[in-house]
């Protein structure tokens, strides 16, 4: 499994789109923190370091849509390009592929995030004055960040599975977002039209419902409270995608 | 503290799995050789796990195991080939033989029915085809030698325009006798070259006999020096020779004629070709302009 | 060692209402190149998907080099090269960046194997051109390289001169050849093109709707489709009769047609024509024939033929 990983990273590494990609987010945080500071600078305001990781915290929920592309530079349209076969033909079981594209979609995401954020708080730093006790902020920004990670992942895991099992590579990115993105608001609007809380409910345990959970709180201390509940839902997740999307590859044809 | 501690928990298991790898890899290189060594399977040794140590012993394992497979299979190719030989002997020699011991019961015949005019040109025939034997005999002597590095030469200067000269002195009447045209050029009054003198004459008669044999009616020496070589070309008259032919032309047994008729041995070339390349000359075949020729290149003295 | 590269037993698979295979068995010895004959669609391909594990039969037991188990055939199934339908390869990628990919994943020990690879298939100078833009010899080619590239014992083909110039095949037939014979390697090729198998196979499985006809050894389809003289006469009883009893001909068959092939007196179809004219046969055309594998393989699919 160890040889399968590696070819994957040399793989992703030899693309050029992932070095794009991370350079379009790189820069894209570089010049928001830049606006950000141009525009309050003409309004004469000052905005101090605390505030910015605030703002910083409430984005984070961009992973989610972040990841399914990280997750897309590993897997690469293998149906569409029938690449499977090969690795298939060699004797690897349809197991050791399934783990090691995982693996390898989970360790790119987690590299690629450690970037962005390690050029997020440098530029905040760089940009914005200190408002007295950052510190405190920075550990609650970073402890918030290291639970959003088993979320992200669990992205990746329901990302890798629908790309397994569905051909139409188009059809399932669509259905990955629809799941991250449209699937609160429609089990939301169940419950409005059943006038059955219970789908509400289940809305309140999707991944991405996840990030919300904070704006309900008081104070930016009680965020460690909420920490357990997102490793968990993510964990979870990630461990129900995987195994279902496992077992649904297991006995699939491979093209 | 407690980040001390995950740190070493870390450091801990990737030391484990480092060793575990390390032990699995050696488990596999030890089955796969077995493999390799009883059943002889000709697959390489795959690597289990990224690992750059283990990836270059595999290299150099891979190579050894590949160069003692293609000795096996080498040898196996020689053994075939000799044991062809000996078979392709055994038929050149039967067949004169067989014609001989005809000829001695013709005479046989011929004698108890008190006929004696065809017994001379019976005995005659059965003459020619016993030295035609024994050429043959010799020839597969010379060869075996050659081949085995066991023909001593003794280079020196030798003076190829008087070599060359001698031998076609040699074969006059027969290119008379077969109205053959004769073409000498030949552009230094000397030619001096490394080699052995027996071992060129032979070359040089070699080849002559072989323009005999299958030239039709013309045939030109060219001799000239080129860098620090001399060249010979002895060319003849001949019909359109595939290039592939050519190619074969100096093998063992090769003649242009199939059947072997008796005369040609087939030896000949390959003898040449032995010749010419122990003494550190080069000697090849082509056909141009509708002429087949032979180009012998030596050092220069 | 086993001495089967390959043994099939009762293999079936189904696609809905469609057979693909129907109790297939078959060996193929080790050492030997076996060509698999069918049209398209009689069930080469499923037979090599089943084999290389994409595909999972329903009934049946494989085996390779001996082993059965899956864990045993994936063992196997490294020491193989496969090439199936038409090679799959990374489009972002150049030739050799996705040959290292796969060396990578397979283990194979040492970038020099790729370069050599590249050479047999006389691949060498593709630069950075990316798969996407590759011509389909170039492909096939590329799918061949990845086939060889970790000195396989068993090579796996289908239908792999797809797309190839006339030269390529040659080139190709000739890698084959030199594997076979150097290194003993076993090779299973699938071809509709059966004057390109004839050239290369030491045996042969004919197939057709997912059942396998018949089995034979090069020799033996040599010895079958000999040499004949083909005469349309007629009527071909009294043809016949006058074969048998005036010349004392045994070895005939005959054609629907009023058609003879007759594998005596090869050399003397005058004496043929002759014993016929004279007992009032008609004869309107005489031909020396050879039979190939293709009117073999269309007398396998198509009619009886009387003997």
């Amino acid at each position: 499994m160890l040889n399968m990983i590696k070819a994957e990273l040399y793989k992703t590494g030899r693309r050029a789109y992932p070095k794009i990609f991370l350079l379009v987010v790189l820069g894209g945080i570089i010049a928001l923190n830049l606006l950000i500071y141009i525009a309050y600078g003409h309004a004469g305001e000052k905005v101090i370091k605390d505030e910015m990781l605030m703002m910083y915290l409430a984005c984070l929920v961009a992973g989610m849509y972040l990841a399914i592309i990280t997750a897309d530079m590993v897997f690469s349209d293998e149906y569409k390009h029938s690449t499977l076969k090969n690795t298939i033909a060699f004797g690897y079981t349809r197991t050791q592929v399934y783990f090691s594209k995982l693996i390898t979609a989970c360790i790119v995401t987690v590299v690629m995030a450690v970037a962005v954020e390690v050029v997020l708080l440098a530029s905040c730093w760089l940009m914005f004055p200190s408002g007295g006790d950052d510190g405190r902020m920075l550990t609650v920004f970073l402890q918030y960040s290291l639970a959003c990670v088993p979320l992200w992942l669990s992205q990746v895991a329901v990302a890798v599975a629908v790309w397994f099992n569905i051909k139409g590579s188009t059809f399932a990115t669509v259905i990955i977002v629809c799941f991250t993105a449209v699937l609160p608001s429609v089990l939301s609007l169940m419950t409005l039209i059943l006038s059955q809380p219970v789908w509400e409910e289940m809305a309140k345990w999707l991944p991405v419902s996840q990030f919300e959970l904070y704006r309900s709180l008081f104070s930016v201390d009680d965020i460690v409270t909420v920490l357990p509940r997102m490793c968990g839902v993510g964990a979870a997740w990630f461990a129900a995608a995987t195994v279902i999307g496992w077992a649904c590859f297991y006995k699939r044809e491979v093209k | 503290m407690v980040f001390i501690c995950i740190l070493l928990m870390i450091f801990a298991a990737v030391m484990t799995a480092m060793y575990v790898i390390q032990k699995r890899h050696l488990k596999k290189l030890n089955e796969d050789l077995e493999e390799v060594l009883t059943k002889g399977s000709c697959h390489r040794i795959l690597l289990s796990a990224p690992d750059k140590e283990m990836e270059r012993l595999l290299v150099m394992l891979n190579r050894y195991i590949e160069a003692c497979q293609n000795e096996k299979a080498a040898y196996e190719t020689r053994d075939k080939e000799f044991k062809h030989q000996i078979s392709n002997i055994s038929h050149d020699l039967r067949t004169p033989l067989t014609s001989i011991l005809g000829y001695v019961q013709l005479i046989e015949r011929e004698y108890a029915a008190g006929n004696e005019d065809n017994v001379k040109e019976y005995l005659g025939i059965i003459e020619r085809k016993a030295e035609m034997l024994k050429n043959l005999i010799s020839q597969f002597y010379d060869l075996s030698r050659l081949e085995g590095s066991e023909y001593e030469f003794q280079m020196e200067a030798v003076d190829l325009n008087v070599l060359i000269s001698q031998t076609m002195a040699d074969y006059y009447d027969e290119f008379e006798k077969n109205h053959f045209r004769v073409d000498i050029a030949i552009e230094n009054s000397t030619m001096p070259a490394l080699c052995d003198a027996k071992a060129m004459s032979r070359v040089y008669a070699n080849l002559i006999q072989n323009v005999l044999k299958h030239g039709h009616d013309f045939v030109s020496i060219h001799m000239y020096k080129k860098d620090q070589s001399i060249i010979t070309e002895i060319a003849n008259g001949s019909e359109p020779i595939d290039p592939g032919e050519l190619a074969h032309l100096f093998d063992r047994f090769y003649t242009m004629d199939k059947m072997r008729t008796g005369q040609n041995t087939g030896l000949g070339l390959a003898i040449v070709k032995q010749f010419v390349e122990q003494m550190h000359g080069k000697i090849e075949a082509v056909y141009e302009h509708g002429l087949l020729k032979m180009r012998i290149e030596m050092k220069a003295a | 060692m086993a001495e089967y590269a390959i043994e099939v037993q009762n293999l079936t698979k189904t696609y809905g209402r469609l057979r693909a295979l129907d109790h297939v068995s078959f060996k193929v010895p080790k050492g030997q190149i076996y060509g698999l004959v069918g049209k398209n669609g009689a069930g080469k391909t499923t037979l090599m998907r089943v084999l290389t594990n994409q595909t999972i039969g329903e009934t049946g037991e494989i085996t390779i080099f001996g082993q059965s188990t899956p864990q045993g055939l994936n063992k196997m199934r490294r020491r193989s090269g496969v090439m199936i339908e038409i090679p799959s390869f990374y489009p972002f990628l150049t030739a050799r960046e996705n040959l290292e990919y796969y060396r990578r994943q397979r283990g194979i020990a040492g970038k020099t194997c790729i370069d050599e690879v590249l050479e047999q298939v006389e691949l060498t100078n593709t630069g950075n051109k990316k798969f996407k833009n590759f011509s389909l010899g170039m492909k096939q080619r590329l799918g061949l390289a990845l086939a060889l590239m970790n000195h396989p014992e068993l090579l796996i083909l289908d239908e792999p001169v797809n797309g190839l110039d006339p030269e390529g095949i040659v080139q190709f037939r000739n890698i084959l050849i030199k594997m076979n014979r150097e290194h003993q390697v076993t090779i299973m090729i699938s071809s509709h093109i059966l004057a390109e198998l004839q050239n290369l196979a030491t045996h042969y499985t004919f197939m057709d709707q997912g059942k396998i006809l018949q089995d034979i050894s090069e020799k033996d389809l040599a010895a079958l489709s000999r040499e004949h003289i083909e005469i349309e006469v007629d009527s071909a009883e009294k043809a016949a009769a006058v074969l048998e009893r005036i010349l004392g001909c045994v070895s005939y068959e005959v054609l629907p047609g009023n058609k003879i092939r007759v594998y005596e007196l090869l050399k003397q179809p005058d004496m043929i024509a002759e014993a016929l004219v004279q007992n009032d046969v008609r004869l309107y055309s005489m031909k020396t024939n050879h039979m190939n594998l293709e009117d073999y393989f269309i007398g396998l699919i198509g009619g009886d033929v009387n003997a």
